[in-house]
């Protein structure tokens, strides 16, 4: 089926394309060349897969969601036993010479099967129990995902849940509920999910003072000194201390941020800041434009995903939020966070393109 | 195509919650940037310029310590020092394993050291060569050397309580390290280096260097040769009579210079922590004692220089029992009349107590000030006590008996070597010296002089001090008390002492049956070249009289002393004999 580019989201895509730019320099500035052009081999791979998938129609990828879902599930189990440990954390499975990373796969594949989840009328309107399995979808996934141990990207899932049952229109009280249920249950995950060291990050973020700065507190102090020094204008690209000398770590993956507003300053800093606004209200423009529940969910979902990552990492470098791995969308260095936002971003560019022309389709294709 | 009504209200509302939402958090976080990159940022540059510019010492060297000739007593030498970078080992307990073995540590220590959440923890300061190499050539992830000093003092325990030592950072802590320690130690340099993030040092800033300063050397007054014959003949007498401490001392009867001093017991400084407070104690400074019979001479040249009696006036001595009052003076041998000169040569008490109620308690007291007892000497030694003259009015009755012989009236042994010196030279009181000068380490001379011989006062006239008093001093060894100093070789002039020992028996002040001998001498009496102390704390095996324990030492010293300075013998005739 040809695709009209007519609907094509060129304002999203330039956006897109300047965070790749972005990312490119700030890579090589926190790292090396050698990494920023390894990204920009990721950058042409993320490329090739969104044009690829875009290819596809995304109800017929919704078909197949819950066995895409099972698969992906049954990875994580497999990482559980099998992965290959980095830094202390199981989140890689090895597939001859390529590694992957299920997690970062298991958002994709939750949107997809959440949107499928909540699209059917019945988990809507037949009240509580209506949202029982998809939360059972939701809280498997994310706790093998904290079990690697990666406590980021395993909450990521819990924003994506709780925005696709809001805008599938579960009831207000519902959604209360279930926040009181999961705050009644943070004590569970303190006590048997979490591990020392992620505590010890929470705690270093709760009460920063009792923490060695040296010790627990050395990642949220250098972030603070790096974004803190980089004053209004920054110290200019490829010149800042922190990140050059080596007190900053990971400055081309998680902390990119850092790099950037230390290198570039409050203003450019900020001026990011807003393009990740306009990225946002572009998904969210999509999601409210299209008319068919699927292609609405999805792109909520994703839009959801990409909001909390962002947020999150950079509340982190700023000191807002407790340090944990999640990485900048389309800025930071990484080819599976890299890819699986160009999944992402692909299925938002698929609703916004083939929404209008397959709405009459829809629901007799779907509830047949 | 379908018309945007079918699309439910209350989506467009929830999709606009979640955009508020978004925009909120945004909002949240553009304030936090303002507050960190603009209002906080001048704290956030400080803080990254103060890790990544380290301000460090460059060690100094401590002055040499020199004898009067140029012997090194006392020097620094460069050893290497380990520590760790915790925060940069990974496998603490492979490397702490490693280190425990080359080092020859506790290997549980060294783990907990390496656990400590720090970017410096020493490991072992002062590590020998050898395993400096050893650990160089292990290269370990994290590991260290830092250049420091090592204080060395090459003999051992020579001159150990004039020299004193240092502390691990080379801070002087008794003796002369103590005592000069500002001018020995020099001054720290300091240079800021550039750190990147895993500590590795990898530039010096230019213009921010501020070298070191070396310290400067000090020359004593000591000569080894005469201290390690002072030493020698010190340790000879403590074998034989077993005290329980001793001193001696060896001064320069002219220049008022301490050519030596010894203690017993004694300590070696290279070893510092496996002696005692008591073997560290330099008791020729900071002891004083009842002086007893060694008091006298000083007493009657004061008489004698008031010209209230002259050295052939006769003292009827009551045949060695004085009654006055309530008490009893006693003479080891009885005697009837004695001149002013044979009191002191046969050392009686009696005779002393009368020359001390003719006196009266006005002259004594000053003629003791008069010796600076009851003042420091202001020798250039750390912890120096004043010794006690008591003030006038609280002198009793019977003090202008007591005072003449000795008691109720503390000195130490410098004081009262100082004092014999003056009798020595001829009536002038002199300022002790143990430092001679004072140079920059390359030898250079500084500034500071150090005036020899420092006067203090005129004592008693030159006449009576070489015609009178010398001559009784000399008939005390010829035919008197402290014969067993006698020389073949030289003429010695000395006074013998021994006190008894005032100790606290309950709560009262008692004299016991504990007694402290000693013996000064001086020789040739005609041009004293040297004036020697030597006293006995408690000796045993039988013996405590000062002509006895102390005066056989102190010639052997003055006979050894003279020799070694080519003084020609004087009495030919009876070293033929």
């Amino acid at each position: 089926m040809i695709v009209s580019l007519r609907n094509f989201d060129w304002l999203l895509f330039l956006v897109v394309s300047l965070f790749l730019v972005i990312s490119f320099f700030f890579v090589w500035s926190a790292s090396s060349e050698a990494y920023a052009y390894k990204q920009l081999i990721w950058i042409g791979i993320g490329v090739g897969v969104f044009s690829g998938l875009l290819m596809f129609d995304y109800f017929s990828v919704g078909k197949i969601s819950y066995i895409f879902y099972f698969i992906i599930l049954l990875c994580l189990f497999l990482v559980l036993f099998f992965g290959k440990t980095v830094y202390g954390a199981q989140r890689w499975l090895m597939v001859g010479p390529i590694s992957i990373q299920p997690s970062e796969i298991m958002k994709i594949a939750l949107v997809l099967t959440l949107s499928r989840c909540f699209m059917d009328k019945r988990s809507v309107s037949s009240g509580f129990s209506g949202i029982v399995f998809p939360l059972v979808l939701t809280l498997l996934p994310m706790a093998l995902i904290i079990k690697q141990p990666d406590l980021g990207t395993g909450l990521i899932l819990l924003p994506i849940f709780f925005a696709i049952m809001f805008v599938a229109g579960t009831r207000i009280k519902y959604i209360f509920v279930l926040i009181a249920f999961g705050l009644a249950s943070i004590p569970l995950l303190w006590f048997f999910m979490l591990k020392g060291y992620q505590k010890a990050r929470i705690v270093s973020f709760l009460w920063p003072d009792t923490v060695s700065s040296w010790g627990e507190g050395y990642h949220r102090i250098q972030s603070l000194i790096a974004v803190g020094s980089g004053g209004s204008f920054g110290s200019g690209w490829g010149s800042g201390i922190q990140s050059q000398l080596n007190f900053l770590p990971q400055g081309h993956t998680d902390f990119i941020f850092s790099v950037i507003a230390e290198e570039w300053g409050f203003y450019r800093g900020c001026a990011i800041l807003c393009l990740y606004v306009v990225f946002l209200a572009c998904s969210i423009g999509i999601a409210i434009k299209t008319r068919d529940a699927y292609g609405r969910l999805i792109v909520a979902g994703f839009t959801a995903m990409f909001a909390s990552q962002i947020l999150i990492n950079v509340a982190m470098t700023i000191g807002l939020a407790p340090i944990t791995g999640l990485t900048l969308p389309f800025i930071s260095y990484g080819g599976s966070s890299l890819i699986s936002s160009f999944i992402a971003l692909s299925f938002m560019f698929n609703v916004r393109m083939r929404s209008r022309s397959r709405i009459a389709l829809a629901n007799e294709e779907f509830y047949e | 195509m379908l018309d945007t009504n079918k699309i439910p209200k209350c989506y467009k509302l929830r999709a606009s919650i979640l955009c508020l939402c978004i925009l909120v958090i945004f909002t949240a976080l553009l304030c936090r940037l303002v507050r960190i990159q603009i209002f906080d940022h001048k704290r956030y540059t400080s803080l990254a310029f103060s890790q990544q510019f380290q301000k460090q010492d460059i060690p100094t060297r401590r002055g040499v310590i020199f004898d009067r000739n140029g012997l090194k007593l006392a020097e620094s030498v460069q050893v290497s020092s380990v520590f760790a970078d915790p925060l940069v080992i990974r496998d603490k307990k492979k490397t702490a394993q490693a280190i425990s073995q080359v080092l020859g540590l506790n290997k549980t220590k060294v783990e907990k050291l390496l656990n400590k959440k720090k970017r410096f923890v020493w490991i072992k300061r002062r590590v020998p060569s050898e395993q400096e190499d050893v650990l160089k050539q292990l290269n370990l992830k994290g590991i260290g050397f830092r250049n420091e000093y090592k204080r060395v003092y090459p003999y051992e325990k020579l001159c150990s309580h004039i020299l004193g030592f240092t502390d691990i950072d080379q801070n002087g802590l008794a003796g002369i390290e103590s005592s000069l320690n500002q001018v020995i130690i020099g001054s720290k340099g300091s240079k800021v280096v550039e750190k990147d993030g895993r500590q590795r040092q990898f530039s010096t800033l230019q213009g921010e260097t501020v070298s070191a300063k070396y310290g400067n050397s000090v020359f004593l007054t000591i000569d080894c040769e005469i201290q390690s014959i002072v030493e020698d003949e010190l340790e000879n007498a403590c074998s034989k009579w077993k005290p329980d401490t001793a001193v001696a001392i060896a001064m320069d009867p002219f220049t008022g210079e301490v050519l030596a001093m010894a203690n017993y017991p004694s300590f070696n400084p290279n070893s510092v922590q496996d002696s005692s407070p008591r073997e560290r104690r330099n008791r020729v400074i900071t002891d004083s004692f009842e002086p007893g019979s060694l008091i006298k001479p000083l007493i009657v040249s004061g008489a004698l220089d008031s010209g209230l009696v002259k050295e052939d006036d006769e003292f009827f001595c009551h045949n060695g029992a004085f009654k006055v009052r309530s008490r009893v003076i006693n003479d080891t041998h009885s005697y009837n009349y004695l001149s002013v000169s044979d009191i002191v040569v046969h050392s009686s008490n009696i005779g002393m107590a009368q020359l001390g109620m003719r006196m009266g308690k006005n002259r004594l007291y000053s003629y003791l000030k008069d010796f600076s007892f009851g003042e420091k000497t202001g020798i250039q030694l750390p912890g120096e006590a004043k010794g006690i003259v008591w003030p006038l009015n609280r002198w009793s009755h019977d003090s202008v008996m007591s005072v003449p012989y000795g008691y109720e009236t503390a000195v130490t042994p410098i004081q009262l070597v100082t004092a014999f010196c003056s009798i020595a030279n001829g009536g002038t009181l002199l300022k002790p010296q143990i430092v001679s000068r004072i140079t920059d380490y390359s030898g250079k001379r500084v500034k500071k002089k150090y005036k020899t011989p420092e006067r203090v006062r005129r004592v008693v006239t030159p006449e009576i001090a070489r015609e009178v008093m010398s001559p009784i001093l000399e008939n005390v060894v010829k035919e008197g008390t402290g014969k067993n100093a006698m020389l073949f070789t030289y003429s010695v002039a000395g006074k013998t002492g021994t006190a008894k020992k005032l100790q606290k028996v309950g709560n009262k002040m008692k004299y016991t049956n504990k007694y402290i001998g000693s013996f000064v001498g001086y020789a040739p009496v005609n041009e004293p070249k040297v004036c020697v102390l030597l006293s006995l704390n408690e000796p045993k095996n039988g013996a405590y009289y000062g002509g006895t324990v102390a005066a056989p030492a102190v010639g052997k010293i003055i006979e050894r002393t003279l020799d070694y300075m080519e003084v020609g013998p004087q009495y030919i005739q009876t070293a033929q004999r």
